[in-house]
């Protein structure tokens, strides 16, 4: 390996960096080399013109009370340009998509009211017209959740008319049948089960 | 270096005792805009990164180690944010040297001095920063941009003597080959 190989390290580092013998050593060197002593020159030029240029007192310095106040208060809007962009952003999208979940959720909740309203209403009509007795009213009361919507007409499955039977027949059948339209809704919506239990007391008053 | 930030200081920002924060803004702006502008030579940049560093330090003020240097901390802060946002300027510029004009030296008639006032090399040196590894770069910004001793990078770093020799000549020497490769003499 060559001197100049050997010496590269030092060749690079400021005085200050040096002990005295790699000093030594150095200047021994550069001496008697001329391409490392202007390697040498080129590097401490690159160090003092760069410590200059990043000199900060060349520029004036902001004044930064304004932030100072906005960040030392508690809950404060950020004036970082990006953060206030991004800010903005995840709120007005934040704010689109929970008023479309409400618009959904509020549109699917009517949409279960109507037809459990409609279905009380036609039970009301069956209960009242075709039930002979009081007993048979409460048969068929309690014959609800047997009952089911098909293309406009409330009426029981073929499975559930012998369920319903066994009712009018004063042999009450409350085991609930997860297949039927109320428990199903009911089952899919338990926010609306409170609505749903105050509506029934209401319409069975 | 040392910004003589006192444990009870720190300990009314974590409380968000009024004023606090405000106080350390009144102490620590000079050196934290100073820190910036020193890796990244633009005002507006270096205001913006001083403003998230002080953001960062008001979110995780809590999990600062009060056994440590708030200043080496903030100095951190500060340093690595001017870093990632030099990275995306070399990033929104294509490849490092690109964008850049490289002179003839020959026919410059400004003298040498004027060498790094140029903003092609500004831009270069810049562009170049990220890519050193890590270390040289912590060393190299310390000991080239920000003047700091020996001693100083040592304390800080918690790298040995002959660790920080080593990194500074090699990224010392890549600035060299780097400079000569686009014309600067």
């Amino acid at each position: 390996m060559d001197k100049c190989q050997i010496i590269e390290s030092l060749i690079y580092l400021t005085d200050d960096e040096l002990s005295q013998s790699e000093h030594d050593q150095l200047q021994e060197h550069l001496a008697g080399c001329s391409p490392c002593r202007d390697i040498r020159a080129q590097v401490l030029r690159n160090r003092s013109l760069l410590l200059e240029a990043s000199d900060s007192s060349l520029v004036a310095f902001p004044d930064f009370s304004a932030q100072a106040q906005q960040l030392a208060r508690p809950g404060r809007i950020l004036e970082h340009p990006v953060k206030q962009k991004l800010f903005r952003w995840v709120g007005w999208s934040s704010a689109v998509a929970a008023g479309m979940l409400l618009i959904l959720f509020l549109g699917e909740q009517a949409q279960t009211v109507r037809k459990i309203a409609t279905l009380e209403k036609n039970l009301a009509g069956i209960i009242y017209t075709d039930a002979p007795s009081m007993v048979d009213r409460w048969a068929l009361k309690e014959s609800t959740h047997l009952l089911e919507e098909e293309n406009g007409q409330i009426r029981p499955t073929p499975f559930n008319m012998a369920r319903i039977n066994r009712n009018i027949a004063g042999k009450p059948d409350k085991t609930p049948d997860l297949s039927d339209y109320r428990t199903r809704m009911l089952a899919r919506h338990p926010f609306f089960y409170n609505v749903f239990i105050i509506h029934s007391k209401t319409v069975s008053r | 270096m040392d910004l003589r930030i006192t444990d009870q200081l720190i300990e009314k920002i974590g409380l968000n005792h009024e004023g606090a924060f405000e106080e350390l803004i009144d102490q620590t702006q000079r050196f934290a805009y100073e820190t910036a502008y020193r890796i990244t030579r633009s005002p507006e940049d270096s205001m913006d990164i001083v403003q998230e560093a002080y953001i960062r330090i008001w979110k995780n003020i809590g999990k600062f180690d009060s056994k440590g240097s708030f200043t080496y901390w903030f100095h951190s802060i500060l340093r690595n944010l001017s870093i990632d946002w030099l990275r995306k300027q070399a990033a929104q510029n294509g490849s490092p040297v690109r964008c850049l004009e490289i002179p003839d030296r020959q026919s410059d008639e400004s003298g040498p001095d004027s060498l790094f006032e140029k903003s092609e090399v500004d831009g270069l040196i810049r562009n170049w920063l990220p890519r050193l590894p890590k270390t040289q770069q912590k060393v190299f910004i310390m000991r080239d941009l920000e003047g700091l001793s020996i001693k100083e990078v040592e304390e800080e770093t918690g790298l040995s003597e002959p660790s920080i020799k080593t990194n500074l000549w090699l990224a010392r020497k890549k600035l060299r080959e780097l400079l000569i490769s686009n014309g600067y003499r």
